[in-house]
């Protein structure tokens, strides 16, 4: 679909901060050209075979490191992901050459009924076993490595037995899946379920980490029990960005995305975000240096 | 405790309706809310995500019926269809036929046919893109072979045809000040399609018989036919010098190419390529 192969072709994901980009900034980011690290797509937003989706992505695809990350692979179910699903995802690699892969570490289907949300897993040895061997095959048959992103979650499971962080270390390892650690995701289930968000982030492997999102949430109240909902739809809020700031202290300089997928701002509002993750991110380099 | 397959089928039961898999509420931890009102959460988000698909798809639909009725009619409908996709652009497709089935709208005659022209841009934006009808090898063509080429319907088009004028209620939802529309002023016979934005094309109904052959595969003989059945003055060579200039038609596929051959005698397209 690109009309040429851009400059960006092999070019990994930097270490600087990227936007998710939405049709409503499609027009805005071509005439701009705004200088920020690198774009991210919703996958499944590129399924259609042409149009206006494929016309822009191929337009910014020459000036901008592109990454794919999915919302609709169900990696997660009891069944093995939709084969077309991954037949259209593997094309679409082939013909945009992203930076990196990703996907959710959730469920949204179940006998060839889908949800279409991202739903939680049980952390058991089961799920876990399961997991390395869909990921096997995932990364096998679209040819190239994933990294799998920590989900927000509003419930928890009495089955699960092992910590969240663990589950998703050991399923890196074994798998060879990268992590995609979503920071707002680690404060939204820390004050949903009660743990210390701070000591999550630690225990997560760098080793596995290639890339960090953020993205703002929203309160809701269900009576005197307050739940945090992952809305994408915001700033990123005043905590995130400090746990943030712990997570570059501790893993180093990573691609971070800022992701807003609802009531979008205007482009300048989001590059704003992008612009504060960027300084963060430098201050970062610099004391490595 | 359930295994992976057997919780996720409860806890998609449950989604569906709470009533059938109450059980799946007691795999939950109650950490200060219930386990049936942390899955009611993932409910609400469910029907809030495939709601919005809905509306972005139905747009006219929901201008025309109001958002409160348009809320009824696309939560009615996710009750009775499951999403089969992990990509949303796939979801609401029998939504037309829901509505006309369904008996809160059973006075709306036209919503039936408002709906499918809305889904049929949301195909037509999504399609792939068109390529180009190659007048040179046309013109290489013998003209006896011509009955038997095939032409290719623009992949980004779709034809529709309804007893309403479509275009005209379609364009209810942009006017500021809607005055009355007569809903019997007549029906259309339209190909939707992509041309940087999406247009509807009225077409006549020899015209419309005739795409609707090319887009059924039939050959230009076939088609030809099928539009002079529909009308005996439709002249071929003028619709489809009009048709391959406007893009509605994009491919053709000669049963054999003659090297050297004649000019072809119905293209008057004007131009050396």
């Amino acid at each position: 679909m690109p009309a040429q192969v851009s400059a960006f072709k092999d070019a990994p994901i930097p270490a600087a901060a990227g936007i998710g980009l939405r049709a409503e900034h499609y027009r805005d980011l071509c005439a701009e050209l705004p200088a920020v690290g690198w774009l991210e797509v919703h996958s499944e937003n590129y399924f259609g075979a042409g149009g206006a989706p494929h016309h822009y992505l191929a337009k910014l695809r020459q000036h901008y490191p592109l990454s794919f990350h999915g919302v609709g692979m169900s990696i997660g179910s009891a069944d093995r992901p939709d084969a077309a699903h991954l037949a259209r995802l593997k094309e679409l690699i082939g013909e945009y050459n992203p930076g990196l892969v990703s996907e959710h570490l959730s469920w949204s289907s179940i006998d060839g009924e889908f949800i279409n949300d991202l739903l939680p897993l049980p952390y058991t040895e089961e799920s876990l076993r399961h997991l390395v061997g869909q990921v096997d095959f995932v990364q096998h048959t679209l040819g190239c490595k994933i990294l799998l992103e920590n989900a927000s979650t509003y419930l928890q499971y009495e089955q699960s037995e092992i910590p969240e962080w663990e589950f998703i270390n050991t399923l890196a390892q074994k798998s060879g899946c990268g992590i995609l650690l979503d920071v707002n995701n680690v404060f939204v289930n820390a004050r949903n379920h009660g743990f210390d968000p701070f000591q999550y982030l630690e225990r997560i492997d760098t080793r596995h980490v290639g890339e960090m999102h953020l993205a703002g949430h929203s309160v809701k109240n269900f009576g005197a029990t307050e739940v945090r909902i992952d809305t994408h739809n915001r700033q990123v809020s005043d905590d995130v960005w400090r746990l943030y700031g712990r997570a570059l202290a501790h893993h180093g300089a990573m691609p971070t995305l800022i992701e807003w997928d609802t009531d979008l701002p205007p482009l300048a509002v989001l590059l704003g975000e992008a612009a504060a993750a960027q300084s963060m991110l430098e201050q970062r380099h610099a004391r490595a240096a | 405790m359930p295994g992976l397959r057997e919780l996720q089928r409860g806890f998609a039961a449950h989604l569906r309706a709470p009533d059938s898999a109450p059980g799946i509420a007691d795999a939950v931890v109650a950490n200060g809310l219930s386990g049936a009102r942390r899955l009611q959460i993932y409910r609400n988000n469910m029907r809030a995500n495939l709601r919005s698909t809905l509306r972005n798809i139905y747009r006219t639909v929901e201008a025309l019926v109001g958002g409160e009725f348009f809320r009824g009619c696309a939560d009615a409908y996710i009750r009775e269809h499951a999403s089969t996709s992990g990509d949303l652009n796939r979801f609401g497709e029998n939504f037309p036929v829901f509505v006309k089935t369904f008996p809160p709208c059973a006075h709306l005659e036209y919503l039936p046919d408002v709906a499918q022209l809305g889904w049929l841009c949301h195909q037509v934006f999504l399609a792939e893109d068109a390529g180009r009808v190659d007048l040179g090898a046309l013109r290489r063509t013998n003209p006896e072979d011509h009955a038997a080429l095939r032409f290719a319907l623009n992949p980004a088009s779709r034809l529709i045809r309804s007893r309403f004028p479509l275009a005209a209620i379609w364009d209810l939802q942009f006017q500021k000040n809607p005055g009355e529309l007569d809903l019997n002023s007549g029906g259309c016979r339209l190909l939707v399609m992509r041309r940087g934005d999406i247009v509807f094309i009225p077409l006549a109904a020899a015209e419309f018989a005739f795409l609707d052959a090319v887009a059924a595969g039939q050959t230009l003989g076939e088609a030809a036919d099928a539009g002079l059945a529909a009308d005996a003055g439709f002249d071929l060579g003028s619709s489809l010098t009009r048709m391959v200039r406007e893009g509605m038609l994009t491919e053709v596929h000669a049963p054999a190419a003659a090297p050297g051959g004649a000019a072809a005698y119905i293209f008057h397209t004007g131009g050396s390529s």
